[in-house]
């Protein structure tokens, strides 16, 4: 399997073990940036049995119909701040003072969210930052917070520093912050990109890249498939029947399932029993 | 070595003269040792033993332990030859055989593995001439050797030539004079004579393969050796959840490296 790497605790912690107990299969993730992982595809470097993406979107965009021609969109993330809770920011955030108000006070670096130019994490943060300008009346909030976030590269690395207390806290995932044990403030539905339902409203915010490319916001959706001409199609399918039968596994990541998903697109294989 | 003999900048020698190089050397050493010392201090509040009896913690260390030792014999096998042969023939491009030895080195080993990719790749003439027999050059164990080899075999092919340089050449001449041919010269007189610095490179090219990590998970993310499990750990986990898995490398390696060195009758550092 390849898998967005923002998924690999999910797989590895919790859905791995159980399917390898439930159905004898042995599950083997590898686990890259979703760009990354749609090119080892579509490039032919990588022939995996099943292709999980964090933006549903681009993996119709590259992977269809060469590759596949279903998908099944099956949870969603929220985004938040995870805190260290060791600190004052940490301490005070999710008590009566609003979070903006204490993300504006923090120091010049203290908050760090990932990159916006590398990382889908790190353009919806910006996002967040405009869209909840726009939901608290916060003049020139975005701006402000763009200048005092520090913009970390390495995705991995965005909650070390928040553990080894390097930072205050990070605009994270919550899967993210229960991968960690660490306290999570979730943004409102109004900008946590949680919601299918919302996606005109998260689409009001947008993010310029620096080549120029302007992006929308879009709802966090987790999709998968199961490549037509896969080794293994059957293991895939298997796998596909397993992670939909048992939303608990991904609940218990962190993830957020239940209505609206499962949502299908195109047609699903017969040989996988929904 | 004479006692009298003036030491660093013209001072006298003796204990004293060693200063300045001690110094230099210390501060290095001191930054080498701090991340060490910072890092296991993390240990406290890490359960290592419950991290190393995971499932995937041991079936990474097995892989590690089949893989490394396996790409530092054909590292060796096939590269103290070469090393000979560098150190002891001109030939017409030899600069460009020398310089594709240290390719592998000077490409970042991420590009390497790319490299690897192209050439044995699963759906490549020869990648997929192997999987239709049966042997699998990607996403095995043979992937991982291929990708240790690769980044790992410079170490003792530079490393053993420089051996094989400083031996005087008039003792192999004698040996070719008394009769003996040019295989019984290498075995019996160039090998043992430079047996030091190949073991030394052998410690190198082992130390360097362990801990293979770029070109091994473009060819063989799985099965998964130690580092590419420390990295999957990582992705999930950050720093705490690679503690055990890391503590565990470098615990193996010194102790290959140690055994080397005894089979190797290493000299230590200095005594020469």
């Amino acid at each position: 399997m390849l898998s967005a790497g923002s998924l690999a605790r999910t797989f590895e912690d919790h859905i791995a073990p159980a399917f390898e107990a439930d159905t004898g299969i042995e599950l083997y993730g590898e686990y890259y940036g979703t760009n990354a992982v749609m090119r080892l595809v579509t490039e032919r470097t990588k022939h995996p049995d099943m292709i999980v993406s964090a933006d549903a979107t681009l993996l119709r965009d590259r992977l269809f119909p060469a590759v596949a021609d279903w998908d099944i969109e099956f949870a969603t993330n929220s985004l938040g701040i995870a805190a260290a809770p060791d600190t004052a920011f940490g301490r005070r955030l999710g008590g009566d003072e609003p979070w903006y108000d204490l993300a504006r006070s923090t120091e010049d670096g203290a908050l760090a969210i990932s990159d916006p130019e590398l990382d889908p994490l790190g353009y919806r943060a910006m996002q967040a930052f405009e869209l909840a300008e726009a939901e608290h009346d916060l003049d020139g909030f975005r701006e402000a917070m763009a200048d005092r976030v520090y913009e970390e590269p390495e995705e991995p690395q965005l909650l070390a520093g928040v553990e080894t207390g390097s930072r205050v806290g990070a605009v994270v995932y919550r899967n993210m912050a229960v991968d960690r044990d660490l306290p999570f403030f979730e943004f409102p539905a109004a900008y946590n990109f949680a919601d299918p339902d919302r996606a005109a409203t998260y689409a009001e915010a947008t993010y310029t890249f620096e080549d120029g490319e302007t992006i929308e916001g879009r709802p966090i959706r987790y999709n998968l498939t199961v490549p037509g001409n896969a080794d293994n199609r059957e293991a895939g399918h298997r796998l596909v029947e397993y992670i939909l039968a048992n939303p608990s596994l991904l609940d218990e990541a962190g993830l957020t399932v239940g209505e609206p998903f499962p949502r299908l697109t195109g047609s699903v294989p017969e040989a996988i029993e929904l | 070595m004479s006692r009298t003999r003036s030491g660093w900048l013209g001072r006298p020698t003796g204990r004293s003269g060693l200063l300045v190089p001690v110094l230099l050397g210390g501060v290095l050493l001191a930054y080498f040792a701090l991340p060490f010392v910072t890092f296991l201090a993390r240990v406290g509040s890490t359960p290592i033993i419950e991290g190393l009896a995971t499932p995937d913690a041991g079936q990474a260390i097995r892989h590690s332990l089949v893989t490394a030792p396996v790409s530092t014999a054909i590292a060796t096998g096939f590269g103290v030859p070469l090393a000979y042969v560098l150190a002891r023939r001109s030939f017409p491009g030899k600069r460009l055989v020398e310089a594709v030895v240290v390719l592998p080195m000077v490409v970042p080993p991420l590009v390497g593995g790319a490299m690897i990719l192209t050439a044995v790749g699963r759906f490549t003439p020869v990648g997929a001439a192997a999987a239709n027999l049966g042997i699998p050059l990607t996403g095995s164990l043979i992937g991982v050797v291929l990708a240790q080899t690769f980044v790992a075999a410079p170490f003792v092919i530079i490393t053993a030539r420089a051996g094989f340089g400083a031996i005087d050449e008039r003792l192999e001449q004698a040996s070719r004079s008394l009769g003996y041919g040019p295989l019984a010269t290498f075995w019996n007189v160039s090998l043992p004579l430079a047996r030091g610095t190949i073991a030394a490179g052998v410690v190198l090219t082992f130390a360097r393969a362990m801990g293979e990590f770029g070109a091994t998970m473009m060819v063989a993310y799985n099965p998964r050796t130690i580092p590419t499990q420390i990295w999957v750990d990582f992705i999930g986990g950050g720093i705490d959840a690679i503690l055990p898995l890391a503590l565990a490398l470098v615990g193996l390696t010194l102790l290959v490296v140690a055994a080397i060195q005894r089979v190797g009758r290493l000299p230590t550092v200095g005594d020469r």
